[in-house]
């Protein structure tokens, strides 16, 4: 067999290979050289042993194999999942056990518990790519959605990796006894991993093989819960923790989740609009889940009069140290007056309902008059890049149990979308592509101030040509 | 390409088992391909969905959306499910010799 002359470039201290070039390469290749000089006359540290200095180059005569051998043996078996692991649990692993390392949590160190293929994740870090391929959805006959597969671009070290996608209760409240139930499941079909709330606000059962998909779905749904959340249909739903465990909020926003969940159950199981839609809720407007930013549809605890001022906690308050006076003066309506007589004054129709003085003083609650503002539109991804969501209707008594009128209007909505959006268009996409004036007339809703982008800072108003041409005539 | 056999004629199909010519289809390919989707009797039902399919792929050349396929069939999509197990796009289009969806059938 032909031999050829190997230049590694080597951490002087534990030996661990940096970078590796053939002798005919650095010949002939400008930039490769160019690349091996800059390397061996700088100072680094070494991924393995975190050792800096010099790099130290070794030169040796290796047989020349096939070009682009993978370094590691082909699993014998063909199926899905965890497969091929055992041979490569023993390879090392120098990039990950430098991760490990510290006192803060490792993820490298818990992935490394389990049956993830490490390798994975080891070589991403070591070629700076990840060596995940595409994704898709699993067609499971009798399951629309839930379960999804993520192929792999190195099929010799693992053939890819089936999921589920389990959809959480109300609050992301589990019991340690279903959580054991859950993980006895991840144990026995899966990679013996959780990924605890992904971004959805899910919990996904990461690698489990194809045969293993049916029994596994049938545990996941002996033990109650469920799986669903995939495709164009509604995503899993996000809401603040709300009554549960917050004094700010202004409706239940736990008891409207499963409300939502008993009447909606069937279009988050079956995909059936022209792209996926995202909702959450939050108590209030300080807006904890970011649904502004992010869901297509949101649902926002919003109150009509002026905040509840306990005058005497103020005074207390203001006793103790508190600066009321910058805080009225950051008020962005203007509605705080404090005299230290007469206490706190707060203007009804000044106030924008910011939640500032709620937040920071301690006496002062949102009022009374309390309920539901529906705004639609929000995305981070899609055709035009990330949108802030608009307000479709600015008030809606919650009232619960089965918040009939705000589910009436949310599916007024969506039928608006399901009927005139392309496919695979976000709701934020279609309404800047057919424009907001027809929008909200399609949408049928009243005409309000709040409708406008920016309201109390944008005095022009959209008429229609008719109308200002009879006001001309008169 | 693999082929197979429905009632003693051989069909072309792709990988995932559409058959690859739709103008050949006729109620025994509906009938043969049945039993490989998991349905084991076709009642009037599944005919509702499959003829709606291939007369409006014969009219315009592509699959309709799901919204479309519901309203005019008056099933909504858990009852699709129910009577295709695996679902408007690999089962009914499958059975109505479509070629495979793109789409969001």
């Amino acid at each position: 067999m032909p031999t050829m002359e190997k230049i590694k470039l080597c951490c002087a201290k534990c030996g661990f290979v940096i970078e590796e070039y053939t002798a005919e390469e650095l010949a002939a290749v400008p930039r490769k050289a160019k690349r091996y000089q800059y390397l061996k006359n700088k100072s680094s540290i070494c991924p393995s042993c975190l050792a800096s200095g010099r790099l130290s180059d070794i030169r040796v005569n290796e047989e020349s194999g096939p070009v682009g051998a993978p370094r590691v043996a082909a699993p014998a078996s063909s199926t899905a999942a965890p497969v091929g692991h055992e041979e490569h649990a023993v390879s090392p692993t120098p990039m990950m056990d430098a991760m490990s390392q510290g006192r803060f949590p490792s993820h490298a160190a818990e992935l490394k518990k389990t049956k993830y293929p490490v390798q994975m994740y080891e070589q991403a870090l070591q070629k700076r790519r990840t060596q995940w391929g595409y994704g898709g959805y699993v067609s499971l006959p009798g399951v629309a959605s839930g379960v999804l597969v993520r192929s792999s671009a190195r099929p010799e070290i693992t053939k890819g990796s089936n999921f589920v996608r389990i959809m959480d209760p109300c609050g992301n409240f589990f019991s340690t006894a279903s959580m054991r139930g859950l993980c006895d499941i991840a144990d026995k079909y899966a990679y013996g991993l959780l990924h605890l709330l992904s971004t959805g606000g899910d919990l996904e059962l990461l690698g489990i093989p194809t045969e293993n998909l049916k029994p596994a779905v049938e545990e996941i749904t002996n033990l109650g819960f469920d799986i669903g959340s995939t495709g164009d249909d509604y995503r899993t739903s996000e809401e603040c923790i709300g009554p549960a465990k917050c004094d700010l909020t202004l409706y239940d926003t736990l008891g409207l989740r499963a409300a939502w969940y008993k009447r909606f159950l069937d279009d988050v199981q079956y995909p059936r609009f022209p792209h996926k839609i995202k909702c959450k809720f939050a108590g209030c407007p300080n807006d904890c889940v970011r649904g502004c930013q992010k869901a297509d549809i949101f649902l926002c605890g919003v109150y009509r009069d002026a905040p509840q001022v306990d005058q005497q906690k103020v005074a207390k308050w203001v006793e103790a140290g508190g600066d009321i006076t910058t805080v009225c003066s950051r008020c962005p309506g203007q509605a705080m007056q404090w005299e230290s007589g007469k206490g706190l004054r707060i203007d009804e129709d000044s106030c924008m309902h910011c939640m500032y003085c709620s937040n920071k003083v301690p006496g002062v609650r949102p009022g009374g008059d309390r309920g539901v503002a529906v705004l639609v539109g929000g995305k981070l991804r899609g055709k035009f890049g990330p949108m802030l969501s608009r307000v479709l209707v600015p008030f809606i008594k919650a009232e619960g149990p089965d918040y009939k009128e705000v589910f009436d209007c949310i599916e007024k909505f969506t039928e608006v979308y399901d009927a005139n959006a392309r496919k695979k268009e976000r709701v934020g996409d279609f309404i800047l592509r057919i424009g907001i004036d027809e929008f909200y007339k399609l949408s049928g809703v009243e005409p309000a101030p709040q409708l406008l982008a920016q309201p109390r800072t944008n005095f022009f108003c959209h008429w229609e040509v008719e109308e200002v041409m009879d006001e001309r005539k008169r | 390409m693999p082929t197979i056999t429905l009632s003693g004629e051989p069909f072309e199909v792709d990988e995932d088992g559409f058959i690859q010519d739709p103008a050949r289809w006729n109620e025994s390919v509906a009938k043969g391909l049945a039993s490989e989707e998991g349905i084991t009797e076709l009642t009037e039902d599944h005919w509702k969905v499959i003829r709606f399919l291939h007369n409006y792929y014969a009219q315009f050349g592509s699959a309709p959306m799901v919204r479309k396929l519901s309203k005019e069939t008056g099933f909504d999509l858990k009852t699709i499910y129910k009577l295709f197990p695996t679902g408007p796009a690999k089962g009914a289009c499958k059975l109505a010799g479509l070629p495979k969806p793109t789409g969001c059938v």
